[in-house]
């Protein structure tokens, strides 16, 4: 007798459970498409064979052109990393950071010369 | 009878504790002031600026007021303005930054 009334609690309570669990994650897909989370999920899963920053992209952040020489570019990095580090947000002192390096990395090359 | 024995012993317990406590706060005071390195964020700013990267530029939480991320847009913007050195790439993505935490972007972009 005792038996057999656990077993009904236990099989009620896996379906109320189960029940719960997918209400959740619907519930958990609402928000992230809300947030804007999934989306950026998805991109990071395409971007992440490509995660570094392009060239251009780069001039633009520190706002030098093509012909800029690159005691300027210098010039420029520190003064834009500095007002980040003080009045700015570390997310943009990253994306300076990040457009510094890939620049140098340019420069470098074309200092090596052609490799052919 | 056995009450003087753990009295001793909780005596010599306690001046074990006092002297590490001294020991790890003379090495306390006297380690050098090291920075906090933190790691940079990798590659550049996405195609579509979702809500994280809007409060990620700003320096704000995503759930933050309108005061207060209208208060952090003029505190990055002043860091970031192309009339005082900046880049006018950087301040379009500051405002755009504004706009999405504000509620103000064009279409809710949504991924499903």
């Amino acid at each position: 007798m005792a038996a057999k009334i656990l077993a009904n609690l236990i099989v009620m309570g896996g379906g109320i459970l189960a029940r719960a669990v997918v209400q959740a994650y619907r519930q958990a897909l609402t928000n992230a498409s809300k947030n804007g989370v999934a989306q950026e999920t998805i991109q990071n899963t395409i971007r992440r064979a490509s995660k570094v920053m392009t060239e251009q992209e780069a001039r633009r952040i520190l706002g030098v052109t093509e012909e800029t020489p690159w005691e300027e570019i210098i010039k420029k990095y520190d003064n834009l990393f500095e007002n980040n580090a003080k009045n700015g947000s570390f997310y943009l002192q990253s994306k300076v950071h990040r457009a510094k390096e890939c620049l140098e990395a340019v420069q470098q090359g074309k200092s090596q010369g052609t490799p052919s | 009878m056995a009450t003087p024995f753990l009295a001793g012993l909780a005596v010599a317990a306690a001046a074990l504790a006092s002297r590490y406590g001294i020991q790890a706060w003379q090495a306390f005071k006297s380690r050098p002031p090291k920075p906090r390195l933190r790691k940079f964020y990798e590659g550049g700013f996405q195609s579509t600026m979702t809500r994280r990267e809007a409060a990620l530029i700003l320096g704000v939480r995503e759930n933050a007021t309108a005061d207060k991320v209208k208060e952090a847009h003029r505190k990055v913007m002043v860091a970031n303005h192309p009339d005082a050195g900046g880049s006018h790439y950087l301040a379009s993505k500051i405002n755009e930054a504004k706009d999405v935490m504000l509620g103000k972007g064009r279409g809710s972009g949504s991924a499903f």
